[in-house]
């Protein structure tokens, strides 16, 4: 098991955000979070990474977490590569550069963030988390300022990323063809104050998925966000 | 390529605005010394010039330059690393900035000459600037190292502690750039306050070798011309160490902003 939420509760100036939110991940896994823009899944996910601390529940985790948060948070005055290289104490440049190689970046080690696209800068973030490592990945929306064709593009590079050590990945979007794509598993959020309302898996491998497969999928889980609790 | 011929063309057109600048403020100097036609109240550029040419090629000019600069460098090396070690704390923790806070005010708000006065009677005549130097100037530089340091992106923070990031390169690594613009600026800011105020203790301290007692010297000579070429040395010295502040902490800034 790499994670282990009971009853997980938040409150924000009397307002309920988290209302007993209950799940496990295990190893390998790569778990969608899947709710309304403002159903609490950022403050889940900060829970999770120890930003914030939980006013109720249990929430267990493993102790190797890395994060792709929703804005790139790569340093300014560093390059792409010094910015990989930031998060670890032991230089490893050769790990790094094979990162940056698989998501399409090599060429971009010399250069600042302000000379990258926003596509580019994401992509960095989440060379960063694999860089880093750990057994489990949070992330926040990563590609959701970025345009349809190039959110697909850069799901398959995570995909193929992922395969390399299977980490688990907790996947936060509410972008239903996201995590239609990528998850193992599906859980959706109710519209505040949050907890899970429904659970879809998927068994097809996420490297084989195509959107086209899951129409009625789709269509479900669209029917499942729509119900008003 | 392009972006490179933008800038160069950008360059060359701020030179020419910048030259147009010293035209027009010599053209005013000339005709306010010749419609004044006194000399001892405002002399014209020529001979303010004619002034400079002496001052240099003098025998003195070495040990007043060197004593007034090595003066101002040993205030300003000492505001730099105080300031730098008082502000980086107080940044860092908000109840070491509310002790340091009556001390800051209490420096500010002192008049300068009052500072000026007591460094006379607190030290030799050569080592009274020194401390001038310091007290007008640390303020100044405490406040923007402070300042560069709470305003440190948050998010940077958080990444850096999901991380595991260790304290010392979180400093090194994410306060220290993020404060440098406001230091610079602050540097800028104290470089040109602490010469200028520095220079001033100098006329009443009277050391041995100084910018400021050759001023003296000059009114005392009635020379207005020298007072007015030793304003104009000070100038370009400013100039020259704010541009070479300049160089030393805004390497490779420049890539990152475009």
């Amino acid at each position: 098991m790499i994670a282990q939420l009971k009853n997980v509760k938040k409150e924000y100036q009397g307002l309920q955000v988290l209302d007993g939110i209950s799940f496990v991940l295990q190893p390998g896994e790569i778990v969608c979070l899947l709710g309304p823009s403002g159903s609490g899944k950022t403050t889940l996910l900060n829970i999770m990474a120890g930003l914030l601390p939980a006013d109720d529940g249990e929430c267990w985790i493993t102790d190797k977490v890395s994060y792709v948060f929703q804005e790139d948070r790569l340093l300014p005055w560093k390059t792409l590569l010094e910015n990989i290289l930031f998060v670890k104490a032991e230089r490893e440049v050769e790990t790094a550069r094979a990162i940056l190689a698989k998501l399409g970046l090599i060429d971009f080690c010399n250069y600042y963030p302000a000379e990258l696209s926003g596509g580019m800068k994401q992509r960095a973030a989440i060379a960063r988390a694999f860089y880093a490592g750990g057994d489990l990945f949070l992330m926040d929306e990563p590609f959701q300022s970025l345009d349809v064709e190039l959110r697909l593009r850069l799901i398959k590079e995570l995909i193929s990323l992922w395969e390399v050590k299977r980490n688990t990945i907790l996947f936060v979007t509410h972008n239903l063809e996201e995590a239609i794509l990528l998850g193992h598993r599906i859980l959706v959020l109710s519209d505040g104050p949050a907890k899970i309302k429904k659970e879809f898996k998927v068994e097809m491998a996420p490297a084989d998925r195509v959107p086209e497969d899951f129409k009625e999928l789709k269509q479900e889980m669209e029917r499942c966000l729509a119900v008003v609790d | 390529m392009k972006i490179s011929i933008i800038k160069n063309r950008e360059k060359k057109h701020n030179t020419i605005l910048f030259l147009m600048g010293i035209g027009l403020l010599l053209i005013g100097w000339s005709l306010i010394s010749y419609w004044l036609r006194q000399p001892i109240l405002v002399p014209g550029p020529m001979a303010t010039a004619e002034e400079i040419g002496k001052i240099v090629i003098s025998s003195q000019f070495g040990p007043i330059l060197g004593n007034t600069l090595l003066r101002f460098g040993a205030g300003f090396a000492l505001t730099m690393f105080l300031a730098a070690l008082f502000g980086i704390a107080a940044g860092l923790s908000p109840g070491l900035a509310r002790v340091f806070a009556p001390f800051i005010s209490l420096i500010k708000a002192v008049p300068t000459m009052a500072i000026i006065l007591l460094a006379i009677i607190w030290l030799k005549s050569n080592l009274a600037p020194i401390l001038v130097v310091f007290l007008i100037s640390f303020p100044v530089l405490y406040w923007s190292w402070k300042t560069g340091i709470e305003e440190t992106d948050g998010k940077l923070l958080e990444m850096a502690k999901l991380y595991r990031v260790g304290k010392v390169k979180t400093l090194c690594e994410i306060y220290l750039p993020s404060a440098r613009p406001y230091v610079l600026s602050g540097i800028s800011s104290a470089l040109g306050l602490g010469f200028k105020v520095g220079i001033g203790a100098e006329v009443l301290c009277q050391p041995r070798f100084g910018i400021g007692t050759a001023m003296q010297i000059e009114k005392s000579n009635l020379n207005t011309a020298g007072v007015f070429a030793w304003a104009l040395i000070c100038v370009v010295l400013v100039v020259v160490m704010d541009q070479l502040a300049k160089r030393v902490f805004f390497r490779g800034q420049e890539k990152r902003k475009i």
